[in-house]
């Protein structure tokens, strides 16, 4: 039927074309998508880009460790002769010392002039079975030379670029010898053995009973520096050193892995008539030792020092009693002693004792009144609530209030007839 | 005219049966199409942000001008890399919107077009890190300068410190000095502040402000240390203490700027991030369906 093929075929035609027209912009003959993931690709790590400076630096801290004396000078400049002698000096005093880390991390880095920078540093080690985390780092600044084999330090100008010079450390007096007890490493230079072996002891004994005053204490070997004079301790921590103590406990951190360090006046403790004193002291800086981690910015220093007074041996409180019956100023007087600095600040032999008779006879009375934990549990609510944007005054009020049921006014008024009925 | 109605009928019909394939294939076109642009902007992102811009890059004038310079590269890229996202979401959401395709299918490009929108507002978050950045690291040397300046008085003042019970008189000396270096060092940050917005500069000031405080009351320390007032040096010692918490190395407060500016930035990107590789996997489940 010639008209109707005739209509069929175009038609027919039509709809191939229609279809094909409607496919291929569809990409018919285009693959199937993969799954693609459309979040942002996550970058990885790569290796860390540390500077020519940096590796100097961490050459020089490692050579330390692992006793590499060739390593060590590669670091240093041999143009510099004064520097290069006293630090090749400082490596040969430093033999003995077990270091487990040694860190100098560069914090900035300034060029003085061709081929030459100032470095920024922070230095920290730890000792190997003694606190294991990095301390607070000291800081200091270096100037370093290039040469022809790379950066070599070349010269120590903490004292210019930091505005104050670097604290001395042992070494920097003679060579460095270690004793290790169950619960002490202590380092000494030779000549003090004796006093060294006796701190060794006098930790060892004390630990017993600051485990049964704190409970759940545990401390690694606790580090003890036995310096030969006051003069060389105002030379390592200058304005800070006590002299009527004999030794004192220094916090490395915040933390309980960076803990604490005990100093010892060497003089002082080898004397005659003191070894009472020196097994009290010791028992004290010990327990200073144990609570760092345990207190915050907050914490009362009276509460401190009166428990770590605790640990050692009750003291009789003579003057403080004097002065509470005859009614005169008691300066410091114990609500000075709650600032956390409060202990920081003694202009004399009789400050100082007054201060220590306080903290003694209010933790007494804390413990005989309010129960053994009652100290250790002011502790702990003034470092929970260390942060809090309030003064002193009213934080001590309302941790006293919420932990013994009594305020500071109350607190203090019960203590002071306390001592003069019981002292 | 029969025979013509009956071909369109037939055309009709089978264009109609013909339309859920045509549409897959569209929408395969699109998602092709938008995988593309992502690639494009997986690549430009990779370029503009490589993770020197951070206070480690504050140690040196050197890397401060290298992270400068990173940063202003930075830009037109992340700018580039907007748009290949814009058309990426613009391609899925077109795709979505077809009426015959399969239901996972839908379902999967709106997941891709939501990945997309939040991919977007990644980019908005980093753009704005890079803006407060850019003005850091520009100013980069005037800051260091600051910085080491900062430091070399704050050990100042801790020498003076040291030196309140054994030299009060020289501590004292120290501390007057002090209290007028670091009030001239506050002025010509303010200036800083003034002429460039950096608000870091204003940070800067801030401690330099509570340092010369607490070099006013070192001086009033020194002078009951010298007179034996112990009840006056504990009552100083207390104030200086609650104040001390204001008063900062140049690390710390660039730390502190830092965590105020950038951290909440970096913060909110990584969020968006968790939230779009969640939806990923679902698409991924969904398009396991597609057999």
């Amino acid at each position: 039927m010639p008209p109707r093929s005739r209509n069929a075929t175009p038609l027919l035609l039509l709809l191939l074309l229609l279809v094909l027209l409607a496919a291929i912009p569809a990409g018919c003959v285009a693959q199937t998508p993969a799954n693609m993931e459309w979040a942002t690709p996550t970058a990885a790590d790569g290796p860390g880009e540390s500077s020519e400076i940096q590796q100097v630096l961490d050459a020089y801290a490692q050579s330390l460790v692992d006793r590499n004396k060739d390593r060590f000078l590669s670091t240093l400049d041999p143009a510099s002769p004064d520097f290069y002698a006293y630090q090749l000096e400082l490596f040969s005093r430093l033999a003995a010392v077990p270091f487990s880390q040694y860190r100098v991390e560069l914090n900035s880095q300034t060029d003085t002039g061709p081929g030459t920078a100032r470095a920024k540093v922070s230095i920290a080690y730890t000792l190997t079975e003694s606190f294991p985390d990095l301390p607070d780092a000291e800081r200091a600044a270096f100037i370093l030379v290039k040469r022809d084999d790379g950066w070599k330090l070349s010269a120590d100008v903490t004292a210019e670029a930091m505005g104050r010079p670097r604290g001395a450390g042992l070494e920097d007096f003679g060579p460095v010898e270690v004793l290790t007890g169950k619960h002490a490493i202590v380092l000494f230079h030779p000549g003090n053995q004796a006093v060294a072996a006796s701190v060794r002891d006098n930790i060892d004994a004390a630990y017993p009973g600051l485990a049964a005053a704190v409970p759940e204490t545990s401390l690694p070997r606790v580090p003890v520096k036995v310096f030969d004079s006051p003069g060389q301790i105002n030379q390592a921590f200058p304005g800070q050193w006590q002299e009527w103590t004999g030794g004192a406990a220094r916090q490395l951190g915040d933390t309980e892995g960076q803990g604490g360090e005990i100093i010892i006046e060497a003089t002082q403790y080898g004397a005659a008539g003191y070894e009472d004193y020196n097994r009290k002291m010791v028992a004290h800086e010990l327990a200073h030792v144990a609570l760092f981690s345990r207190t915050g910015d907050r914490t009362p220093s009276f509460l401190v020092e009166g428990l770590a007074d605790f640990v050692a041996g009750e003291e009789p409180a003579a003057l403080l009693k004097d002065r509470l019956q005859r009614g005169q100023p008691v300066s410091p007087a114990l609500g000075d002693l709650y600032q956390p600095g409060g202990f920081g600040i003694l202009l004399s032999a009789e400050a100082a004792q007054l201060a220590y008779e306080q903290a003694d006879t209010a933790v007494a009375y804390l413990i005989r009144h309010y129960g053994n934990e009652s100290v250790l549990s002011l502790i702990r609510e003034f470092k929970r609530r260390q942060d809090e944007e309030i003064d002193q005054r009213q934080l001590v009020d309302e941790v006293f209030r919420s932990v013994l049921g009594a305020g500071w006014d109350e607190f203090e008024q019960q203590w002071r007839q306390w001592v003069v009925e019981n002292y | 005219m029969l025979v013509a109605t009956l071909s369109l009928a037939g055309i009709l019909a089978i264009s109609w049966l013909a339309l859920p394939m045509v549409q897959l294939k569209r929408a395969d076109f699109k998602l092709h199409a938008g995988n593309s642009h992502i690639s494009k902007a997986n690549s430009l992102m990779a370029s503009a942000i490589t993770g020197e811009a951070g206070p480690q890059s504050f140690t040196s004038r050197e890397s401060i001008n290298r992270t400068a310079e990173a940063l202003t590269q930075a830009q037109p890229l992340l700018a580039d890399a907007s748009r290949e996202i814009d058309g990426a979401a613009s391609q899925a959401r077109s795709a979505a919107d077809l009426s015959r395709l399969p239901p996972w299918y839908r379902d999967y490009l709106m997941k891709k077009a939501d990945t997309a929108a939040l991919r977007k507002q990644q980019l908005e978050a980093i753009t704005a890190a890079l803006i407060k950045l850019k003005k850091l690291f520009d100013a980069g040397e005037t800051v260091f300068t600051a910085m080491e300046e900062t430091d070399r008085q704050l050990g100042q003042l801790q020498a003076a410190m040291e030196k309140i019970q054994t030299s009060p008189d020289e501590a004292s000396a120290l501390f007057a000095q002090l209290e007028t270096s670091l009030k001239e060092t506050k002025a010509q940050l303010d200036e800083e502040y003034s002429r460039s917005g950096l608000d870091l500069f204003n940070y800067l000031s801030d401690s330099l402000k509570a340092g010369a405080g607490l070099a006013a009351l070192g001086g009033q320390l020194a002078e009951a240390a010298r007179a034996g007032d112990q009840a006056q040096a504990q009552q100083v010692a207390a104030e200086m203490e609650s104040r001390m918490l204001q008063f900062g190395t140049s690390a710390e407060v660039l730390d502190d700027w830092w965590e105020k500016e950038i951290i909440p930035l970096y913060d909110e990107y990584e969020g968006l991030q968790e939230r779009m590789e969640a939806l990923d996997a679902e698409a991924a489940a969904l398009y396991g369906r597609r057999g």
